[in-house]
């Protein structure tokens, strides 16, 4: 909401400096966002009178013009614009002055001097969207200087209105507001005036107006005047309002109806009265039924929808549009202006539906003044300096004004501060209240156009607010201490702790994708589409964690960043479920390359590797299958096992879709379910420490391929022993001179035994029955 | 080695182990004098053929030189070990200014870290952290927190939606209406995650991260909600005289409401670019829980009340850390993310 003070000043007397008062607004709830001048300084810019016009010699389009500029002095200046006449008031740029876009100099325009330029209000830094020279009052002094003349210095506010406010969109809200606040005194005597005056109740068309049963409630009032010897020009001044509240100027009746509603919030609308047929009727859309809106669209109407309608159809879309058939034009005669009260819930979202956005449907969604319909189009009249020759005034339902109890109590608890009643009442007179004491409190009845006061909350928030937040306590809180359970926390900082210091970096990528990049990574899960994406990228819910990564991947190899460890924790949308997936990728090389470092490419237990460190934070036996994944190399992926149950997956990137994606470095990926495991805690149990020493013992095997080291160590986790503390594998050979089908595996063994120091033979019989066990799964020979 | 010559006194023999350079040759001298052919340890067997008189007068002679020998090979020893610990030392004195190796770590996200912070600062004042969908049905996202359909208060949110009805949450806000199903006050709790909103440009992302609390007591107030948000401000930022203020605004599940505004951590309230020369910077919304929000939640109001904030993340990241640029977060560019580690 755009606020010039000088017309604020119109209902408000206050001392304030602009920033003050600014200052004052924003505390007070009407949030300051800029302070700035009406318009540029224009050095050098005066008005001016066209005193003479000629053609020019040598160019259809120009003419030859002789510009007075007070002081007897006069120019001759070559000028484009249609719109010029002889004893037009313009706005004459001067040799050497300067508009905002640029420097005016004396010049010979196809062979005639010029001196100077007569300007459009868009040259000037003025655009009102109007057309040619800025046609100025014909009372304009000649020689004055336009910014002058125009008060453009004069500031002009930016205030944020939050939705509830709809009573703050006018100027003379936010005087009254202001008022309230302590700015200063509202001076309203106008609309006093007003309200005193009774209305005229001629009627010399036989012209009906009605509201339907149905919409009585829909549009509480619906008045309509008929009005003859329209305005021929807006002034200077109310135009430069206008544009100064950032409104197109569009034609004289058009701006005067705007300029009413920034002045007083209410929206107004008017139809050619000769255009407008037979009866009129405030109902409810029909099936069907179309407006041609004045934005120039065709608009399907819904039946909760509400209009104005002739006997042809639906004229207007009411408090948010008129139509195109009955619109004011160059050759409108007569208007029927109406000014009407039509409910909040009988607009709101109607205009979003449709996708518009008016002036008029913001307010009126908002609640309007109830009281402000007659006053307004009255004050309108007389500004426009029409004459009224009939009025139609129809009653709807009018909201009735709540009545609200504020206890002192629940303000003293609110607040924890003890407002004296005193004070209370002068903050409720303030507003407009009505109030009488009742017990240990008030009964206020809020005014008319105030429609966010119903509770006695609100009436908190108001007294809160004339008081001042500023000046409000504050204190610590006070509570009852009680341990929480926050495992989960702990366990997502410690799994993040560990991924860290493996050298991952977490990334946080958006939870949308494009779906043609998810299905080559999930081909088998369906997603959800968002039914208004931003974009066809970012059109469709993740269902894994591996397209954000791998996108992150390519940005940062696009960067020449070729050794990438990234993870991302957070929640995948598949399977009608919303889990928490962690997920990481790695690549590149497996030590930063330096001074010292093998140069060596991560490989598939890297990987491995970094994902068993993972797991070993939860208890309970891992299994790595090997698993078919659509997004991983066939020969080197696996899912994560734990008692049946698949918890994740690992492997390398699939070398096709690596090719797609432009991959060149071996890629490797992991994905892992967190929605249970954040919720395991995990209690390890003591476990005796032998004071004897233990014994090891190597074995070199000789093992078909095909035959899978994890086979054999799960075979030899099957046998029972009481001395076997631990096997490893030390170390993995194939090749010359082994068999080609065959290849070696060295097992380490570690015996311990808890009661005493192991005998030779204990050692021998252990390591015979594993062997044993061994042989059971495979041929295998001791490699000698 | 040279010859040994009979023995005559201690000197001459003081003077050989002077001249031995290793252990080695120490080692030789002491077998030559002490092994079990040596001339000491002869000389010391000898002793038995004499009469008492002269083994005892020849016999403290030679311990003595036994002594004194073994004295005086020990000191030789330790002068040859310190000198060639001294050598050994130099040969493996490194160029210790060279980098360490495999000294990388990774780091959490610049977002994750301010929520990290959020969430252990009010833990460790009893807040327990919930969470909640991100798929978020209407009722909760909505209605359930005062913003009827068609209400103006719904266009404050460009919302995306899903084709089954359901919203991205764009607010974290509906996690209060879920908690106040499971649990009664008094409480407290915060709520941290993804929200999302249907914009994008220089200031929005349509993904983002907030922070919702909620605080239910007995005898809760604004007065308790300014403290408590002040406090947390001052210690975000590091700040402890950082100017605070609270300005009436408007959320519909809120009543009183205000924003909130801290002095501008970058000019210190002198007006700058940032602050958008107003010296103020809004940095959260909250206030007093809305009785509609309280009755639809079954609480006893007049018993218990409440208050309710909300906060942007990657706003506060930004001006924690100086990021001038939001798009920054999402893009997962390791040369920005690795500064925060």
């Amino acid at each position: 909401m755009r606020v010039p003070l000088e017309w604020l000043r119109e209902y408000l007397h206050s001392t304030l400096t602009p920033t003050a008062l600014g200052d004052l607004l924003s505390m007070g709830g009407l949030e300051l966002e800029g302070i700035e001048p009406a318009g540029p300084e224009l050095p050098g810019v005066v008005v001016g009178t066209v005193v003479q016009m000629q053609q020019h010699p040598h160019a259809d389009g120009l003419r030859v013009t002789k510009v007075e500029i007070g002081g007897g002095r006069q120019l001759q200046i070559v000028c484009g614009a249609p719109n010029v006449y002889e004893g037009q008031r313009v706005a004459v740029a001067q040799p050497g002055a300067q508009l905002p876009t640029k420097q005016i100099t004396a010049m010979e325009l196809r062979g005639v001097r010029s001196e100077g330029m007569l300007c459009s209000a868009s040259e000037l830094g003025l655009d009102d969207g109007s057309q040619g020279l800025l046609d100025l009052d014909p009372e304009a002094t000649p020689g004055l200087r336009l910014d002058e003349y125009l008060a453009l210095g004069d500031p002009v506010l930016t205030l944020g209105i939050t939705p509830n406010r709809g009573d703050a969109l006018s100027i003379l809200g936010v005087a009254r507001d202001a008022a309230a606040l302590g700015a200063g005194t509202l001076l309203h005597s106008q609309l006093g005036q007003l309200a005193k005056q009774s209305t005229l109740q001629q009627q010399v068309d036989d012209r009906t107006v009605q509201i339907a049963a149905s919409a009585r409630e829909a549009c509480g009032f619906y008045g309509l005047s008929l009005l003859e010897g329209l305005p021929g020009r807006v002034p200077d001044r109310w135009r430069e309002r206008l544009r100064r509240c950032e409104q197109k100027s569009i034609s004289p009746v058009v701006d005067w109806l705007n300029v009413w509603m920034l002045a007083m919030g209410q929206p107004m609308h008017a139809f050619d009265a000769d255009l407008l047929q037979g009866d009129i009727e405030i109902r409810w859309a029909r099936k069907g039924e179309t407006l041609d809106a004045l934005d120039g669209r065709d608009l399907a109407l819904q039946e909760d929808m509400l209009v104005i309608a002739d006997s042809v159809g639906p004229v207007a879309l009411a408090g948010i549009m008129g139509g195109r058939r009955t619109a004011v034009g160059s050759a409108t005669r007569r208007v029927l202006l109406e000014s009407a009260y039509f409910s909040p819930r009988a607009i709101q979202g109607r205009a979003r539906r449709l996708g518009l956005q008016t002036e008029a449907a913001q307010r009126f969604e908002r609640g309007v003044d109830f009281a402000l319909p007659q006053p307004a189009a009255l004050l309108l009249q007389e500004k426009m300096g029409t004459h009224c020759v009939a009025t139609w005034s129809v009653m709807g339902e009018l909201p009735v004004l709540p009545t609200i109890g504020l206890r002192q109590s629940v303000l003293a608890k609110t607040l924890a501060l003890k407002i004296s009643p005193a004070l209370v009442e002068r903050h409720l007179t303030a507003l407009g209240c009505q109030f009488q004491v009742d017990g240990e409190g008030w009964q206020v009845i809020p005014p008319s156009h105030r429609f966010d006061l119903r509770l006695e909350a609100d009436l908190v928030e108001e007294v809160a607010r004339l008081y001042g937040f500023a000046r409000l306590p504050s204190r610590q809180p006070s509570a009852i201490l009680r341990p929480l359970q926050q495992h989960q926390h702990t366990r997502r900082r410690q799994v993040m702790a560990l991924l860290v210091a493996r050298e991952y970096q977490e990334i946080i990528s958006y939870s949308f994708v494009a779906p043609e990049l998810q299905a080559a990574i999930y081909p088998d899960l369906p997603a959800i589409k968002l039914q208004n994406a931003l974009s066809s990228d970012l059109s469709v819910m993740r269902t894994g964690l591996w397209p954000g990564l791998l996108q992150a991947l390519q940005f940062n190899r696009n960067r020449q960043q070729e050794r990438v460890r990234i993870f991302e924790l957070g929640r995948v949308f598949a399977n009608g479920e919303q889990r928490l997936q962690l997920a990481g990728l790695l690549t590149g090389n497996l030590y930063q390359e330096e001074w010292g470092n093998t140069k060596k490419p991560v490989d598939f237990f890297d990987l491995k590797g970094d994902v068993e460190a993972l797991l070993s934070l939860w208890n309970g036996d891992w299994h790595f299958v090997r698993v078919n994944d659509p997004a991983l190399h066939p020969g080197q992926a696996a899912a994560m096992i734990r008692a049946g149950k698949e918890y994740g997956r690992l492997g390398a990137l699939h070398p096709r879709l690596a090719e797609d994606l432009g991959l060149d470095a071996a890629t490797f990926l992991f994905s892992l379910d967190m929605e249970d495991l954040l919720q395991e805690t995990t209690r390890r149990q003591f476990r005796p420490i032998s004071s004897f020493p233990s014994v090891q013992r190597d074995l070199a095997l000789l093992i078909p391929q095909g035959v899978l080291a994890g086979d054999l160590l799960a075979a030899l986790q099957g046998v029972e022993s009481e001395i076997l503390q631990q096997v490893e594998i030390f170390d993995r050979y194939e090749g010359p001179p082994l068999p080609q089908d065959r290849y070696s595996l060295g097992f380490r063994f570690h015996f311990q035994d808890q009661t005493g120091t192991l005998t030779e033979e204990r050692v021998q019989e252990a390591l015979e029955r594993l062997w044993q066990r061994l042989v059971q799964v495979a041929p295998i020979a001791l490699r000698g | 080695m040279e010859n040994v010559v009979p023995l005559t006194s201690i000197a001459e023999i003081a003077e050989v182990i002077g001249r031995c350079q290793s252990i080695a040759e120490l080692e030789s001298l002491r077998v030559h004098w002490l092994g079990k052919k040596g001339i000491l340890t002869q000389a010391l067997q000898g002793l038995a053929k004499l009469d008492p008189e002269e083994r005892k007068r020849h016999g403290a002679q030679l311990n003595s030189w036994k002594a004194q020998f073994l004295e005086l090979l020990d000191q030789r020893r330790h002068l040859i070990e310190a000198a060639l610990l001294e050598q050994k030392l130099i040969r493996e004195t490194l160029d210790i200014s060279l980098p360490g190796r495999n000294r990388g770590r990774g780091s959490l996200h610049p977002v994750r870290q301010t929520l990290d912070w959020i969430e252990g600062y009010f833990s460790g004042l009893g807040f327990e952290v919930a969470d909640g969908p991100e798929l978020e049905d209407d009722f909760h996202n909505f209605t359930a927190l005062n913003i009827p359909e068609e209400h103006p208060a719904r266009a404050m949110h460009d919302t995306f939606y899903l084709e089954d009805g359901r919203v991205l949450r764009t607010h974290t806000s509906p996690v209060q209406i879920r908690y106040l199903e499971s649990h009664q006050p008094p409480l407290r709790m915060i709520a941290t995650g993804r929200v999302y909103r249907k914009d994008s440009d220089l200031t929005h992302t349509p993904m983002f991260h907030q922070v919702e609390g909620l605080f239910l007591d007995e005898n809760a107030s604004f007065a308790d909600l300014r403290g408590l948000l002040a406090d947390f401000l001052q210690n975000f930022f590091d700040r402890s005289d950082l100017q605070v203020r609270f300005r009436p605004s408007y959320f519909p599940f809120t009543e009183p409401s205000a924003e909130v505004d801290v002095a501008c951590v970058l000019c210190n309230g002198t007006g700058c670019r940032v602050c958008k020369a107003t010296g103020w910077l809004e940095v959260l919304g909250c206030g007093m829980v809305h009785p509609a929000v309280l009755t639809m939640a079954g609480v006893d109001q007049e018993k218990f009340s409440g208050f309710a904030f909300g906060m942007g993340i990657e706003r506060l990241t930004m001006l924690r850390l100086g990021i001038p640029d939001l798009r920054l977060f999402f893009e997962s560019d390791l040369r920005f993310l690795r500064q925060f580690s």
